[in-house]
């Protein structure tokens, strides 16, 4: 396992045709494993384009882990999975400096977070001292032990899954480093044709095993670089920062969103609308994503809570409230 | 121009035009000049408040206490009684609507009525801009002022006319254009240029629909006002003509006279008892004014009550006065039948008198034209029976409405005056002329017929004076009139019954002794009666018009009418006038009323034009949109507008949202080919909005033929009357325009 801690520099050109055609293959390697779940994938892939991190919430057996896997295996990249759990260290997160006997020297072993792709098993269930070693990782994207910094390779992106049930013993992450990730997602329950597709696709084998991947490290560096070409026209912005502050603005909302969130919903924005093939954001992809960015950064009012409004019913409300930009 | 200058001079050109509909109503026109000061004031601070964005509610109280103010200033310069100041305008209001109802219009002048109407004009202003700025429904503007015509129209049974409603017309059409010119430049705003006050390029197209309607109508209208008076009514048109110079809406007792001389059936319709000897000749009504259509009726000046004015033009009122009890039966008209000089009469109803033809007409509500039926009155006059003597030296006098009665028409035919200086060249003073033409008419030349020619205006009495020389009393009547105008004798045409038949101590009078008669005017004998109709209708003439009385040794003063009078009812006025001879459908073949159908084909022509203008500006603007000499962004986005119209105009909703999810569910609504298009044409709103450029050239010129597409679709599933309505009556020009 090669690791370079260095930001590499061979970044090819990759034009929104070529994102296009290797994210379809990519997406067509995933759902290979994980049936029916095409919006769960593409938001995924939208948080790999848009150099996010994720976070998926959902009961245990639903796929959190197969999806984070399967992106990781479809990518012919570093993939490391972290098992969270109390007496989770930072320093397993981080890696450590060791006295090496033979050169006389310290040598630093890299911890779980040196990967592309990092897999966060149930990250409510470590101590907030570790949770916090890996966030702020993750929004640095470098590592400091021991006086040393090292810088995380790109990509990187951090799939954290939490559980909502079996909350006891559990250290929820609270609300400004839940900020810390672009998307979070749900993966709900599968329709009954894709459960039966899932009955034989996994009866016998095991399709994660026989996932190939479908591109590398540098084609990803290279359609990140493409994604940020995607053209955002000034009423497209407009609309954003409406959107972020109809959320600020909303009896329905104790917490609104952050201008981090605005920065997020536009960098999203942008991935979604090259996974689309647009060289454009229109002001649908704005709305699509408003939910799965800003609903787990938001704190609903007690009314709201009593009404027993979700959170997602008021951001969806919220975007409603903001007219679409009829005009450049 | 700011928008909402262009509306706020548009409602005040609309109400400025309409306070001309309330002419009619009243003499002193003053109050016009008072009204649009409080117009002009109203609209221009309007016009301000709305610059300085203002809400609709501000500006309107900002309104209504001008409003207020300014009738309070208003009437305080009138005289009133009342202590507060809105004490003081109830006073006033409340003495002109008194006036008003002891008033027929149109009325004379009073405080009290100028504030009503500078009240109500002052209402309409706040009450169009309410509607067309206030609520931006500029569709329904027409609304206020047609009140101010309608008030006219109904509310008083006056004849508004063609110019009331080209003005209320001419108002809405100015209101509909400056609506246009404010959605068009909205529509244009933001697209081609960053001024938001500039007038987009589709502007002259709304200029150019305003043209191809309003033009069109306006000439139109104005070749109908010029040819109204003219060819009004055939006949003696009594056609009050356009513009509403009468102000009751009176019936042609000319166009009666035909129809009942040639009844089928002779019925008796008025019984009377008379202490004149030898009966009463009954007028309805005289006909003072000359034209190429023949005599016809003028505005009066009505006063109400039942005692009449001073006799016109006589020096000393004869002291005899004639009672009649009057019974009318199953006869209707709106003119009381009187004999003349009427100075007194008893009968049940509102009725008004004319001063200078002492014509006396219902003035109630309701159907006047039923006025006398049934009715029982009795009157009190005096006769005119002038000494035929006397009379023969008598110069023609000037009558108060010497200018109607006494006007000697610039198109008269040279050959009608010819005639009558011929006939009259032998006679020295004007009523030996007048008795000349009496006689020459009398003479064996000509023949009574109820079987006329069409009409009874020059041309028909070119052709009854020099060519056929066969008529009835209307030709004779109007025959002579003519020529004493043209020997500068005062002239008019009365109608009304010959004296009937004597039967006991009461007169039968039937509905064939319908009669016409002229009534000249002499210096101090006032109108006199004249008849040249033929003896074999109406027996003797008058003793005191045959030729040369005056040289007879016959002095007729022991009863100068005991001989036509005791010869007109011995012989059967309408005799000749068999059924057979003359059916109704000859008379109906004359009667054809050219001028209403003209003025009714102009109005309809004029509906069809109001009606059709909502279509043309739609489809005025659908060529605009879908031209193709705009920059790209400009004319997608006027595709999308156009679509979305349609989608408006065929009853649809417009969804809101962006053009990808509003292209999702209106595709929805179509079949599966025109939904792809219509996704196609959201794609390319789209890229056209939000995309760095748009400069995809062959999408551009396929965009109208993918609008088109996609109205088809919209139209295919819709009922025929839903898709007729779609295209005369648009809902996207009625419809509020979307917030900025």
């Amino acid at each position: 396992m090669s690791l370079s801690y260095d930001k590499p520099t061979d970044v090819g050109t990759y034009s929104l045709g070529d994102v296009v055609q290797v994210i379809g293959k990519v997406r067509q390697a995933i759902e290979g494993v994980i049936e029916g779940k095409r919006m769960p994938i593409d938001l995924a892939l939208v948080t790999l384009l848009a150099e996010g991190h994720l976070l998926v919430e959902d009961v245990p057996g639903v796929g959190k882990t197969m999806l984070a896997k399967a992106l990781g295996r479809s990518i012919a990249c570093t993939v490391r999975r972290v098992q969270f759990t109390p007496d989770l260290l930072p320093s397993d997160i981080t890696g450590v400096s060791i006295f090496n006997q033979e050169t006389r020297d310290f040598e630093f072993k890299p911890g779980g977070i040196f990967a592309n792709i990092v897999v966060g098993d149930e990250i409510n269930r470590a101590s907030p001292k570790t949770q916090s070693a890996l966030l702020e990782s993750m929004e640095e994207r470098q590592v400091s032990v021991d006086g040393t910094t090292y810088l995380l390779e790109t990509p990187f992106m951090v799939v954290a899954t939490q559980n909502p049930i079996e909350m006891e013993g559990t250290y929820p992450l609270p609300e400004a480093q839940r900020d810390r990730f672009m998307i979070r997602i749900e993966m709900g329950y599968p329709t009954p044709n894709s459960e039966l597709d899932m009955l034989d696709s996994h009866g016998s084998t095991d399709p994660l095993a026989a996932l190939q991947p479908v591109t590398d490290a540098a084609a990803v560096r290279g359609m990140i670089d493409a994604v940020k070409t995607v053209y955002l026209s000034p009423a497209v912005k407009h609309y954003i920062v409406q959107i972020v502050n109809a959320t600020r603005n909303s009896r329905d909302l104790r917490l609104g969103a952050s201008p981090r969130a605005t920065l997020q919903l536009l960098r999203a924005s942008r991935a979604f609308a090259a996974l689309s093939g647009r060289d454009y954001v229109s002001p649908d992809d704005v709305s699509a994503l408003a939910v799965p960015v800003l609903a787990h950064r938001v704190l609903p009012s007690t009314d709201a809570q009593l009404a027993r409004r979700t959170v997602s019913d008021i951001i969806s409300s919220a975007v409603h409230s903001v007219n679409v930009p009829d005009r450049r | 121009m700011r928008s909402t200058d262009r509306s706020g001079l548009a409602v005040m050109v609309s109400v400025i035009l309409a306070s001309f509909t309330a002419r009619p109503l009243t003499r002193d026109l003053s109050f016009l000049g008072v009204s649009w000061v409080l117009v002009l004031l109203i609209g221009i601070v309007t016009m301000a408040l709305r610059r300085a964005r203002l809400g609709a509610g501000a500006v309107f109280g900002t309104q209504l206490v001008l409003l207020a103010g300014f009738v309070a200033t208003v009437a305080g310069g009138m005289s009133g009684e009342g202590e507060s100041w809105y004490a003081h305008i109830i006073s006033v209001w409340a003495d002109g609507a008194e006036h008003m109802q002891s008033q027929a219009a149109p009325m004379a002048p009073n405080d009290g009525v100028k504030l009503i109407f500078v009240t109500v004009i002052g209402v309409v202003m706040v009450v169009t801009d309410l509607v067309v700025s206030g609520v931006g429904r500029a569709v329904w503007a027409i609304g206020p002022p047609a009140t101010l015509f309608l008030v006219p129209a109904i509310g008083l049974g006056t004849d508004t006319g063609v110019v009331s409603f080209l003005c209320i017309a001419l108002g809405y059409l100015a209101i509909l254009v400056a609506e246009g010119l404010n959605s068009t430049a909205r529509w244009t705003r933001g697209l081609s240029s960053d001024s938001a006050e500039g007038f987009g390029t589709a502007t002259p197209v709304v200029w150019r629909a305003a043209t191809y309607i309003g033009v069109p109508a306006l000439v139109l209208t104005a070749i109908l006002g010029a040819a109204v008076p003219t060819l009004s009514l055939p006949g003696f048109g009594f056609g009050n003509g356009p513009g509403g110079r009468g102000p009751l809406q009176l019936s042609d007792p000319t166009l009666d006279l035909r129809r009942n001389l040639n009844q089928p059936v002779d019925r008796t319709v008025i019984t009377y008892s008379t202490n004149r000897p030898g009966g009463v000749y009954l007028r309805l009504a005289s006909l003072p004014r000359l034209s190429s259509a023949g005599f016809g009726n003028v505005q009066m000046s009505l006063d109400r009550g039942s005692q009449l004015g001073q006799i016109p033009g006589i020096s000393s009122e004869p002291t005899e006065r004639r009672t009649t009890n009057i019974s009318v039966g199953d006869f209707g008209a709106e003119y009381l039948p009187l004999p003349y000089a009427p100075r007194s009469f008893t009968a049940s109803g509102e009725w008004a008198s004319d001063a200078n033809s002492l014509v006396v007409v219902a003035n109630g509500r309701g159907n006047r034209i039923d006025s006398i039926r049934d009715l029982q009155y009795t009157v009190q006059s005096v006769d005119i029976a002038p000494d035929g003597a006397d009379l023969s030296t008598a110069l023609a006098g000037t009558p108060a409405d010497a200018a109607v009665t006494g006007a000697i028409p610039s198109d008269l035919p040279d050959s009608l005056v010819a005639l009558a200086l011929e006939v009259t060249a032998d006679a020295d003073t004007p009523a030996l002329k007048a008795a000349a033409i009496q006689a020459y008419l009398r003479s064996p030349r000509f023949t009574y017929s109820t079987d006329p020619q069409p009409g009874s205006g020059y041309q028909a009495l070119e052709n009854f004076l020099l060519r056929d020389r066969e008529g009835y009393c209307e030709q004779f009547a109007a025959a002579m009139a003519t020529m004493a105008r043209a020997v500068n004798i005062p002239s008019r045409v009365a109608v009304g019954f010959l004296p009937g038949e004597r039967d006991g101590d009461t007169w039968q009078v039937s509905i064939r002794d319908m009669h016409a008669w002229p009534e000249l005017y002499f210096s101090g004998y006032g109108w006199v009666r004249f008849e040249p109709t033929p003896a074999s209708v109406t027996g003797a003439p008058p003793a005191w018009t045959v030729e040369n009385q005056g040289d007879s040794s016959d002095d007729p003063t022991a009863d100068p009418s005991s001989a036509e009078t005791d010869a007109a009812p011995s012989l059967e006025p309408s005799a000749p006038t068999a059924p057979t001879e003359a059916p109704t459908s000859t008379d109906g073949s004359t009667a054809f009323p050219w001028g209403r159908t003209l003025v009714g084909t102009g109005a309809g022509l004029l509906a069809l034009l109001v009606l059709a203008a909502p279509a043309t500006i739609r489809i005025r603007r659908r060529t605009s949109r879908l031209s193709d000499d705009a920059p790209a962004e400009e004319r997608v986005e006027s595709a999308w507008a156009e679509i979305r119209d349609s989608v408006l105009d065929y009853g649809g909703a417009w969804p809101l949202g962006s053009p990808r999810s509003i292209g999702h569910e209106i595709g929805g609504r179509l079949e599966s080919e025109q939904s792809d298009t219509m996704t196609q044409v959201a794609t390319i709103v789209e890229r056209s909005r939000y995309a760095r450029t748009f400069t995809d050239t062959d999408l551009l010129a396929e965009l109208p033929e993918m609008t088109e597409e996609i109205r088809r679709g919209l139209a295919e599933p819709r009922s025929f009357w839903r898709r007729a309505s779609a295209i005369l009556l648009p809902r996207s020009l009625f419809r509020r325009p979307p917030k900025p």
